[in-house]
């Protein structure tokens, strides 16, 4: 009994696996309908708080460079329109995210954020 | 405290949506030359951490829940796929911290809610941007200071994509550095601002119903679907809130992939 046992055990593991990969798709789908509840209202809210964020961060860093080097109004220009380009960045890594149908799918999240930081 | 001062202006349209935001010193305390009191914000802040605590830690014995610890298990499992699902395996040790901030916003959210003032007028911790900057700020030096620890000055790659051709560098890198900066200014922001639209508007229309005199019923009507509204709001912005504080951390546990 013993040496049947070692014999199968690593058909045994296999199953053993199989079953385990079996129960975590399960769970998957179990979770994933339930987080990819589209939302429009919070998404459009995210996507504008994100542009206005990052222009208003743009701004106060090229107002604060004028402050400090007294060259109004350059740097606020500068800093204003790579504050734009950066808040049109985190909307397209949003929409690239979601797929623009729901407010943060978790299941799509990694593997997307990973390809963004490549 | 504020309950009586607020219920006291009561006069119709008199009523001033803003004043349910303002903060009211309980227990004036001086530190040095800095005003430490502990305000109504500061008493609606112990309320929540002692009611989610509360609710996580007593009553969990029972083998077949009872509905609170139902709510509390549901709360658990569903931080626990949240925090797996986005930070993998290696985000394990950060779950006591995501489940805690999920749980202040969550109760501090739905505790401002209650709109009936019994002892004390109720209070929204997180409708003051301060508050929400605090948690924003706290997870993004946070999430910066690791990534350093973690990865060195390899953790400066994030600004910096793979397969960038080198040219445009000098205008993608402030571009990511702008982004960065962003994160914790709009996620305080989204939260912040959330909450006091949600509760101005209720007050506005709570306004509505006492000057409408038997006509107010159709306002109530509307307050009644928004009140729901806000509940869910109040769910959803904890939840994109610790979300987005997962993603924030899992750059910095994985920079460069």
């Amino acid at each position: 009994m013993g040496g049947d046992r070692k014999k199968s055990s690593p058909e045994r593991l296999e199953k053993l696996g199989d079953r385990l990969t079996k129960a975590q798709v399960s769970v998957d789908e179990r979770n994933r309908p339930r987080q990819r509840q589209p939302n429009a209202l919070g998404f459009a809210f995210r996507i504008t708080t994100e542009l206005v964020a990052a222009v208003a961060v743009g701004v106060a860093i090229g107002w604060g460079l004028d402050r400090w080097l007294d060259s109004k109004p350059w740097f606020l220009i500068m800093f204003f329109f790579l504050g734009v380009a950066a808040g049109v960045m985190n909307v397209y890594r949003i929409t690239q995210s979601t797929g623009g149908d729901g407010d943060v799918p978790k299941s799509k999240l990694p593997s997307v954020v990973d390809d963004d930081d490549d | 405290m504020a309950s009586t001062t607020s219920q006291g202006s009561e006069g119709g349209l008199a009523l001033d949506p803003m004043h349910q935001f303002e903060i009211s010193r309980i227990i004036p305390i001086k530190f040095g030359g800095i005003d430490a009191s502990f305000t109504n914000s500061s008493l609606w802040m112990v309320l929540t951490v002692v009611a989610v605590s509360a609710l996580l830690l007593l009553g969990t014995k029972r083998i077949v829940p009872s509905r609170l610890q139902s709510v509390g298990e549901m709360i658990y499992e569903f931080i626990s796929n949240m925090v797996r699902d986005t930070m993998g395996d290696e985000g394990r040790k950060f779950f006591p911290f995501i489940l805690t901030l999920f749980c202040f916003i969550l109760g501090a959210n739905m505790l401002g809610l209650f709109a009936l003032p019994v002892l004390l007028h109720p209070f929204t911790v997180t409708s003051h941007i301060i508050v929400t900057f605090a948690l924003a700020g706290l997870v993004w030096v946070g999430a910066t200071v690791f990534g350093f620890y973690k990865h060195g000055l390899g953790y400066l790659k994030l600004f910096a994509p793979s397969g960038t051709p080198p040219v445009m560098l000098p205008l993608l890198v402030p571009i990511e550095i702008i982004s960065y900066l962003s994160r914790p200014v709009s996620l305080s922001v989204r939260l912040f601002a959330n909450m006091m639209a949600g509760h101005t508007m209720l007050k506005v229309f709570a306004t509505f119903v006492v000057a409408l005199g038997w006509a107010g019923v159709i306002p109530l009507a509307v307050m009644v679907g928004f009140t729901g509204l806000e509940v869910l709001i109040a769910f959803l912005q904890a939840f994109v809130f610790a979300i987005l504080s997962c993603m924030y951390i899992n750059d910095a546990l994985h920079p460069s992939h």
